[in-house]
């Protein structure tokens, strides 16, 4: 049975949509189309599932564009710049290098699904790690998609915009010095992390990407174009996934649970500010639109257990966990896991 | 085999955004306000499904697997099973009542330390509608001006205590609130319906009783200011009150 189900799951998948898209049409009232859905009240109020599926479908609705915008961006780039030119232009000191590599994410605009396979490359091509790891907390906030969803989803509010951005800067800066200081010297990749073979990530595997990189030295822009098209489905439907994911359990979250729980809760700081960054790395919601939920919680959350959800968020995620350690040593992990956690409640202690 | 699903989640999510866009029903789950993002959207999302059906012998350039389809299915069938309506005033439980809008220019600590120092310029568009507003012999809240006029009002309450006022919205009760108080509420929304918050007027009347929860109704009365212990809170004194149907779209929107 489970070998049946795991040879002709696509066909299975195929019959199954096809089907769910016949009765839709076929039904009489095609625009005004309900499904009855009551015998799954059994078990839950239909009131509740229904709200559930509206706040879902909300969330989804409203982070599309910008997941959308995010993979556009980062497959044209992934085809049209060269990460070497990049790694040249870097200085050789950690003192400048660290910094600037803050500000990569503003030319290189990646979210945090797409940033750890970028670092890895980076690394494999003889990047300082830590620069490498600078880029790689720092892009997914300083960059202009996140920028533009912050702003957006607090109403226009600039405040709390730089705020996000200076306190997930400076973590990122903080970081790069310690790994400067603890990884200088150390393999922080997988031993085998260079062949696609034995990689865990195989989501992520770049064979192809290889393989056509090596096979046009000198493409056309049009196959460029068309290739990054193409390379943007997948990269859609594998950032899609873990959002889809963030935005169910967030609206299981809000129908079941909801505010009035977090309010009590929001009196003690200090457990606000755990919870929300434990929210915010089981989420694993993408730093474009992860303003959107944070943007819910404004009302019920003061403004520290806030910014311990927007800072925390895009850098550390149950998604970019597990991303990671197809890529990276386990200790490399457990520094970089401990290391940003304790930085981000130590700055939104300090700082709100 | 796996291009036609990718092409068929592709055209799927797009018509489902096209028959939100077309039926109007993208209001139940985010600001219009936002609409033109949506739109692009839908646009990438023809032009991606077309590249996939241009390109679908072509070998796959990560691997997705059966599970990251299926979840990807996920909105379309929350799409198909779920009809699209607003949220009901049940899940008014599970959000904070904050009876004013959140976006209250007076209360945001970063516009007024920039506020101080650019003279009151940013109030006049506020002076401006509350000139307008007393004007008016009965001030009517609709959806469309409701955020608007409640800003107006508690930015200049003395001006417009005991005015004449009328409302329309559910009834919801907080915990804390006295037995004879009820609050008549609109669902706000400042991006998508997981913002939403409730806001309304609280209603001190001796007939509370005769209001049940989630119904509708139009209230008549005058605008008065009302302390609790989360500050001053706006107030309608009843006067008069119809049963009316749920609103279709039951969200006061944020203009910005």
């Amino acid at each position: 049975m489970l070998r049946l189900l795991k040879n002709f799951y696509v066909e299975i998948l195929l019959v199954f949509l096809f089907m769910t898209l016949v009765v839709f049409f076929s039904s009489d009232s095609f625009l005004r189309f309900e499904w009855d859905v009551s015998w799954l009240s059994s078990f839950v109020s239909y009131g509740k599932l229904q709200n559930l599926a509206t706040i879902f479908l909300s969330i989804f609705l409203e982070g599309l564009p910008f997941i959308l915008i995010g993979v556009l961006v980062s497959s044209l780039i992934h085809e049209f710049v060269n990460e070497n030119t990049l790694w040249k232009l870097t200085p050789k000191n950690p003192f400048l290098s660290i910094p600037m590599a803050t500000l990569f994410g503003l030319i290189l605009p990646i979210c945090e699904c797409g940033i750890v396979p970028i670092a890895r490359r980076l690394i494999e091509k003889k990047l300082p790690v830590y620069t490498a790891f600078t880029f790689l907390l720092a892009a997914p906030i300083v960059n202009p998609v996140t920028i533009i969803s912050t702003y957006i989803a607090f109403g226009d509010d600039w405040g709390i915009t730089l705020t996000r951005l200076s306190l997930g800067a400076g973590i990122a800066v903080v970081m790069g010095f310690l790994f400067f200081l603890f990884f200088r010297n150390r393999e922080v990749l997988r031993n085998n992390s260079h062949t696609c073979e034995s990689d865990e990530m195989d989501d992520h595997c770049c064979s192809d990407h290889r393989e056509h990189h090596t096979k046009h030295d000198t493409p056309k822009w049009k196959d460029k174009l068309n290739h990054a098209l193409y390379h943007s489905i997948f990269e859609f439907m594998n950032m899609t996934k873990y959002f889809i994911l963030g935005a169910f359990l967030a609206s299981v979250f809000q129908t079941f649970v909801g505010f009035a729980a977090m309010k009590s809760m929001a009196s003690h700081e200090w457990i606000a500010i755990i919870v929300m960054m434990g929210l915010a790395f089981g989420l694993s919601i993408c730093s474009s639109s992860d303003a959107f939920i944070a943007a819910s919680f404004r009302n019920a959350m003061g403004t520290a257990p806030l910014f311990a959800f927007l800072v925390y968020g895009p850098m550390m995620d149950l998604k970019n966990v597990l991303m990671m350690a197809g890529s990276f040593r386990a200790s490399v992990i457990w520094f970089f896991w401990g290391g940003t956690t304790l930085l981000t409640i130590v700055s939104v202690i300090c700082f709100l | 085999m796996s291009s036609i699903i990718r092409a068929a989640l592709l055209f799927g999510l797009a018509f489902m955004v096209a028959y939100l866009i077309i039926t109007r029903e993208l209001s139940y789950f985010i600001n219009p306000r936002f609409q033109y993002l949506s739109i692009f959207s839908l646009i990438f999302l023809l032009i991606l499904g077309c590249v996939q059906i241009n390109h679908y012998k072509r070998p796959s350039a990560h691997r997705i697997g059966t599970w990251g389809y299926l979840i990807v299915l996920l909105p379309i069938c929350a799409f198909l099973l779920f009809p699209s309506k607003p949220l009901d005033a049940s899940i008014a439980d599970q959000k904070v009542y904050t009876y004013v809008p959140t976006e209250k220019p007076k209360n945001q600590s970063t516009d007024q330390q920039q506020l101080a120092q650019e003279d009151d310029s940013w109030e006049e568009p506020y002076k401006q509608k509350a000139s307008e507003l007393e004007k008016l012999s009965v001030i009517t809240l609709s959806s469309k001006n409701y955020l608007e006029v409640t800003n107006v009002l508690m930015m200049y309450p003395e001006k417009f205590v005991g005015k004449k006022i009328t409302s329309t919205g559910f009834v919801y009760r907080e915990e804390g609130l006295k037995d004879n108080q009820f609050v008549l509420a609109r669902l706000s929304m400042s991006c998508c319906v997981a913002d939403a918050g409730v806001v309304g007027f609280l209603i001190d009347t001796p007939l509370s009783n005769q209001f049940k929860k989630d119904q509708w109704y139009e209230i008549e009365g005058t605008f008065e200011i009302t302390k609790n212990e989360t500050g001053e809170v706006p107030g309608i004194k009843l006067k008069s009150y119809k049963r009316v149907p749920a609103l279709k779209d039951s969200y006061v929107y944020q203009q910005f």
